[in-house]
């Protein structure tokens, strides 16, 4: 039986994967081109707040710049997909939908909603670049697949009190995402990520 | 059955990384955001559940081949029995034996049929306290509630819970067969619209439903990145349905403790327990906020125990833990909950094992379960120092049988692996038992590695295979996760083999997710896989483990407290205190209120059980049929 099981996991991992799932869902895989030439606009920005609106989270973004597509208004009402109840007390957890917390700093590849308006992230996590600062201050882009990927060794981990004290300047840094300075540095910065979003033919 | 080979050479043992998670809730703030201290609980039901199946009259959608009435009308998958069949590979037995304790019920004969000329009394949209599993295209999208298919989104689950206690009230399954066609056949993306097998997303789905969320185990349909073929739940994934729905009754013992930092509760790190003998792992806590960990139900055995590293922030640990507004109060962006600040990312695995030859890698965290000590105590005490084992090297170590060890490769050997071209090598000599027969086991301790070992017998002098011996091929099985094995009979007994462990690295585009090309540098370059990985070799026609003459004594956790905890007081009200683990049943442990207690006093009524494994009997029989 081991050795069935061991041979049609190694003919999976030979089919490499073909759907992609994120968090509770399954989503189609999509590189940077495919999320860019799908998504109505493509934004950098930074999330203001997250509150409920008619029973789902939804998070206000303050556009910062317009990377592509069609116009934007200068703040997004980007959907979370998460319903919750403060009067009944529940929640919903959809782990592969996006998370947006306040203060944070995105690129964002959305798509608008013809039923509620709000503006949705194409293939949900997927449509999401953090903004991470390294050590000299550049901007990078960390998305959803890099943090999952990277294996994140034990001796590149940062001390605790360096963690502390990123914290506490407020900084969204490696050590908060628990990756080391090193592989936030091979990130690709910003500016690069946006020029090769603006250069995917529409 | 094992498909033998002639001649006893080359064998792989692909390994497993342990990482099914499960999901967790954080309640602080109420409606009127009064601060109610925080209560932490884990996603689960805690009652068995009904999934109702809309249905559809001929093929699911033109040329899907499936539908919900047998073969009618050319379709030749049938939608109930493929659910069935997904549903059944979450209800089958952990690495213990032991089936979770779960009853769901797969109903779709009773429910009316949905279809696109009339809108529902019920939608998904709302919480109707009815668990759907709804196919996208037949809800009417002129309807005011009608479903919202999202871009790229192939299948989605919605999972509602309550904030005080995680107990999950509803959930929905979606699968958008608006944009892609689900099949009985094998997924192809590129035809148009997509083809995608049912059982594909389905297997994976309902692992969320049940409350998983994802797994960092390659084989574990609870991957993030879902594969051709994950039909079928690993023992990764049996594993975390089991940690969700222990069989409390079933097991003789428990494992319960807490993980300190200087005294300080660590939350956020896998604790794992694992089979002695077999590595497989068959059960894994997240120490809470009080660092607290607890495993109920383990039937007689040895395990290991050990704490893992913190799970990286990356991999949103935050995000196990919801509010209403996220994780406010926010502080500059960051988490401010309890958990994140009762993070620490320096925490590396807890092991204490023997550093120096010639025992180095022996004497593991490894505690027995038996009738006289059935409930363990262990005070794991974290640490910021890399566990500290000498390699082999270029010589050889003996391999007792049954004795696990923690090995590692030379540093010089794993330095290359970002460019794939890893060469670690570990030879050892084993001796053959009187049955002629051995096994070996490996069990790789990365999360999202790329480190493949390979193992193989040898004959010590000449370095190739043996004459006499037969083993198992494995030898197309390249990849990490699977619960592989090295099974070699025909050995000379007490006669000297060789086994080489090799290592290899597996290159960015091989990564699942990474198809698309490697988005970034770092997919190539940050990978450095940690080297350390278990090795066990035992006869497996003998079921003495050996271990409780070798490696059980409590000497061997010299590093931290052990002791028996009195058993559970099963049939009774307890509230558990939070400077102590909570009993058995308690999962999650922290702010037990006195009202939940009175429930597990019913709960752990013998008479409660005995009604219980009735109906599970009954439930399940149902499931089978459907």
């Amino acid at each position: 039986m081991g050795n069935l099981r061991g041979l049609r996991n190694g003919l999976l991992f030979l089919n490499i994967a073909i759907l992609w799932g994120a968090g509770a869902t399954t989503t189609l895989p999509m590189n940077l081109q495919k999320l860019s030439q799908r998504a109505q606009a493509v934004v950098h920005g930074t999330v203001t707040s997250v509150e409920l609106e008619d029973g789902v989270r939804v998070a206000q973004v303050k556009v910062d710049e317009r990377v592509r597509g069609v116009s934007v208004p200068d703040t997004l009402r980007v959907e979370l997909l998460q319903r919750a109840s403060r009067a009944g007390g529940w929640v919903e957890r959809v782990g592969g939908a996006v998370e947006l917390r306040p203060g944070e700093e995105v690129l964002l590849f959305v798509k608008q909603s013809p039923q509620t308006g709000r503006w949705v992230p194409v293939g949900l996590q997927q449509g999401k670049y953090r903004v991470v600062h390294d050590r000299y201050g550049v901007r990078r882009a960390l998305s959803w697949r890099d943090a999952n990927i990277n294996h994140v060794s034990d001796a590149d981990l940062l001390t605790s009190a360096r963690f502390e004290a990123s914290r506490r300047a407020g900084l969204v840094s490696a050590a908060n995402l628990g990756l080391s300075e090193k592989q936030v540095e091979s990130l690709s910065s910003l500016n690069d990520l946006i020029n090769q979003v603006r250069g995917y033919a529409p | 059955m094992k498909k033998l080979i002639a001649l006893s050479s080359l064998a792989l043992v692909a390994t497993a990384a342990f990482a099914h998670v499960r999901q967790r809730s954080f309640y602080q703030y109420d409606e009127d955001n009064v601060d109610k201290g925080g209560v932490e609980a884990i996603i689960r039901w805690t009652s068995s559940l009904t999934l109702k199946m809309h249905q559809f009259t001929g093929c699911l959608s033109a040329g899907s081949g499936i539908s919900f009435d047998g073969t009618s009308g050319g379709c030749t998958g049938d939608a109930h029995t493929m659910m069935g069949e997904s549903v059944a590979q979450w209800f089958g037995t952990s690495a213990m034996g032991i089936a979770p304790d779960l009853d769901l019920v797969l109903d779709g004969d009773d429910n009316p049929v949905a279809t696109t000329s009339a809108c529902e009394t019920t939608t998904d949209r709302e919480a109707d306290g009815v668990n759907n599993i709804v196919f996208t295209s037949k809800i009417n999208t002129a309807c005011a509630n009608s479903i919202e298919v999202y871009d790229g989104v192939i299948g989605l689950t919605r999972v509602r819970y309550a904030l005080t206690t995680g107990q999950i009230v509803e959930a929905d399954i979606q699968f958008n067969d608006n944009d892609y066609r689900y099949v009985s056949t094998a997924n192809d993306l590129d035809n148009t619209p997509p083809r995608v097998n049912l059982k594909d997303v389905a297997v994976h789905e309902l692992g969320h439903l049940f409350g998983l969320d994802h797994s960092s185990s390659r084989t574990s349909t609870m991957l993030f990145a879902v594969s051709d073929g994950m039909n079928s739940a690993s023992s990764d994934d049996v594993s975390g349905m089991w940690s969700l729905y222990q069989n409390a009754s079933s097991g003789v013992g428990s494992l319960k403790g807490s993980l300190t930092l200087n005294g300080a509760p660590v939350f956020g790190v896998p604790i794992y327990v694992l089979n002695a003998r077999t590595l497989q792992m068959v059960s894994s806590e997240m120490s809470n906020l009080d660092g607290a960990f607890e495993f109920c139900g383990l039937p007689e055995g040895d395990y290991i125990a050990y704490a893992s590293s913190y799970r990286p922030a990356s991999s949103n640990i935050h995000e196990y833990y919801s509010g209403f507004d996220g994780y406010a109060p926010q502080d500059g962006g960051l988490c401010a909950n309890p958990g994140c600040q009762r993070m620490n990312t320096s925490i590396k695995p807890s092991w204490f094992v023997s550093s120096t030859a010639p025992d180095f890698g022996k004497n593991m965290n490894v505690f027995s379960v038996s009738g006289g000590t059935a409930n363990r105590y262990l005070n794991l005490k974290a640490s910021t120092s890399a566990v500290s084992i000498a390699p082999i090297g270029t010589g050889e170590s003996d391999l007792e049988l049954d004795v696990p060890r923690l090995m590692t490769f030379r540093s010089a050997d794993i330095g290359a692996a970002a460019s794939g071209a890893l060469s670690g090598r570990n030879d050892y000599l084993v001796t053959a038992p009187a049955s002629g027969e051995l096994t070996v086991k490996i069990a790789s301790l990365s999360l999202y590695t790329r480190l493949v070992l390979t193992a193989t017998l040898l004959d010590p002098i000449t370095g190739i295979a043996p004459v006499g011996p037969t083993c198992n091929d494995t030898a197309a099985v390249t990849t990490e996760g699977a619960d592989g094995e090295l099974e070699c009979t025909g050995l000379t007994p007490s006669t000297e083999y060789k086994i080489r462990v090799t290592a290899s690295a597996i290159t960015c585009g091989a990564v699942p997710g990474n198809e698309g090309g490697c988005l970034t540098s770092a997919g190539e370059v940050a990978s450095t896989p940690t080297p350390y990985y278990l090795i066990n070799v035992y006869d497996p026609t003998s079921s003495d483990t050996g271990l409780a003459t070798t490696s059980l004594s409590t000497s061997s956790l010299a590093s931290s407290s052990y002791s028996d905890l009195p058993s559970c007081s099963n049939g009774t009200t307890e509230i558990a205190k939070k400077d102590e683990p909570a009993c058995c049943g308690s999962i999650g442990g922290h702010g037990i209120d006195a009202g939940k207690s009175l429930w597990l006093g019913l709960v752990m009524s013998p008479l409660t059980w005995v009604l219980l494994a009735i109906a599970i009997a009954r439930l399940r029989r149902r499931v089978q049929t459907a």
